[in-house]
């Protein structure tokens, strides 16, 4: 059996776990451990469209959030290597007059964050991206959206963490937690560990990683069902929700939110219903065939806001836990580590306390 | 696999061009499933879907980390069985 004794012991090697862990390994003296009940990928953060996605973020302080981590991302790109972050833009097609509205309303909320949102009229839309369905009444368009090589991204962090002295554990499971008067003590199936702080970043999991401390980390699951389709013609340049296509032509189709637990299985109904609105949004990819079809669980807090920091009444024990975790690891493992080595981050994270729970009387249970 | 000769060079997976030299670099870094190494390298992502270079990797995996084939986790085979349009699975009937 293994045993240690570390400053910082990171519980899940997601993406989330792993920009924290990545960014952890970069202060000089601190020893660390990263464990994962399987290898990194093979949950949410491996079944992802890997959108990086700011504009529809609200409320501002979200937007804000979003945007750092964006803006993170390109300094990223070149100090862990190519994680193919491409700033191309996104659009939020817009089929209604109700939707034009509401675009306003989004707008204004995003003006606050400082993200740059524009309403597209039917024929500004179709000039950005001609493929795109005659039907539509416009859209919402940012410059700043994009997306990430998700397999990259996580192998990079992987990677340069390990270059920098960080140690990893996968393929093994956290069986237990323990309070202890010098920090926490980790059970795994491979072995004990001892740790000064711990830091929960089990996506999914963390709600029942959170019950051996008695911890309350309300959040619930959303599978998204995605359709990966041949390389084919250059149909889309920019993220159009619900799709982007890969610099080798391959398309990936996905607009399903389903609360259906761990089921990781995809279902022909939901499949078809997702091939009819990409054909709807865009024509031409009637033709176009599908190869491979997968599923991924998504995480939601329960306000669907992310879950950041030190937890009240538990001294040392972190967590950082949220939907859309793609978009956030550059950010949340800068200001975790802020938060770990200094106790206080440099931008106010407040609004994503878990004592947030607490105070509106939400806990589950 | 067919041969002995130079086998760091044999080309695995068709589709995306991965060689056994590929498939051990992500053995090395940790992979220990056909879809570890799928999602580090993109073998079996290709056109055939994992059709062709499937039971050749597991072998490959199954001598480096001296787990039994029958014992390693299994990828997932999901829809389609063959690549399909849009349209037609659009108007397929769901049962």
């Amino acid at each position: 059996m293994k045993h240690g004794v570390y400053d910082a012991i990171v519980i899940g090697a997601g993406v989330v776990g792993l920009g924290i862990t990545y960014e952890l390994s970069k202060v000089q003296g601190l020893r660390t451990l990263t464990i994962d009940q399987a290898y990194p990928m093979s949950g949410t953060s491996g079944a992802t469209q890997a959108w990086i996605w700011v504009h529809s973020k609200t409320p501002h302080h979200y937007g804000s959030l979003s945007k750092a981590s964006a803006d993170r991302y390109t300094e990223l790109q070149d100090e862990i290597g190519d994680i193919e972050y491409i700033r191309s833009g996104g659009l939020s097609p817009i089929f209604s007059k109700d939707g034009l509205l509401n675009a306003k309303t989004l707008q204004d909320e995003m003006v606050k964050a400082n993200v740059p949102v524009d309403i597209l009229d039917r024929k500004e839309v179709l000039e950005m991206e001609p493929n795109l369905s005659q039907k539509i009444v416009g859209a919402t368009y940012s410059a700043i959206d994009g997306t990430v090589n998700p397999f990259k991204l996580i192998q990079q962090y992987h990677r340069q963490a390990e270059a920098n002295g960080a140690e990893f554990s996968f393929y093994n499971e956290v069986i237990d937690l323990e309070k202890t008067s010098f920090g926490y003590r980790v059970h795994t199936q491979q072995g004990v560990f001892e740790t000064e702080k711990l830091i929960l970043t089990a996506g999914l999991w963390s709600k029942q990683i959170g019950r051996f401390l008695e911890v309350d980390i309300p959040t619930h699951t959303s599978r998204g069902q995605i359709l990966v389709t041949e390389p084919t013609e250059r149909l889309i340049n920019r993220v159009i929700v619900g799709m982007r296509q890969l610099q080798n032509g391959i398309i990936l189709i996905g607009f399903s939110k389903e609360d259906v637990g761990y089921d990781r299985r995809t279902t022909l109904d939901v499949l078809q219903d997702s091939a009819k609105r990409a054909v709807e949004l865009v024509p031409k990819l009637s033709d176009v065939k599908i190869v491979r079809t997968f599923s991924g669980i998504r995480v939601l807090p329960d306000d669907g806001i992310p879950i950041f920091g030190e937890i009240p009444e538990h001294e040392h024990l972190y967590v950082a836990v949220t939907h859309s975790g793609m978009t956030l690891s550059a950010i949340l493992g800068k200001r975790m580590t802020e938060l770990i080595t200094t106790g206080k981050t440099s931008e106010a994270m407040d609004a994503y306390s878990i004592g947030r729970f607490q105070e509106r009387g939400m806990v589950s249970g | 696999m067919a041969t002995q000769k130079e086998p760091s060079e044999l080309i695995v997976c068709h589709c995306e061009e991965l060689t056994v030299e590929d498939l051990k670099e992500a053995f090395d870094y940790g992979a220990r499933s056909f879809d570890d190494l799928k999602r580090m390298s993109r073998c079996g992502m290709g056109h055939c879907q994992a059709k062709y270079c499937y039971n050749h990797t597991n072998e490959l995996l199954a001598k480096w980390s001296g787990v039994p084939e029958e014992k390693l986790s299994s990828t997932n085979h999901r829809t389609p069985i063959r690549p399909v349009p849009l349209k037609v699975l659009m108007e397929g009937e769901s049962t």
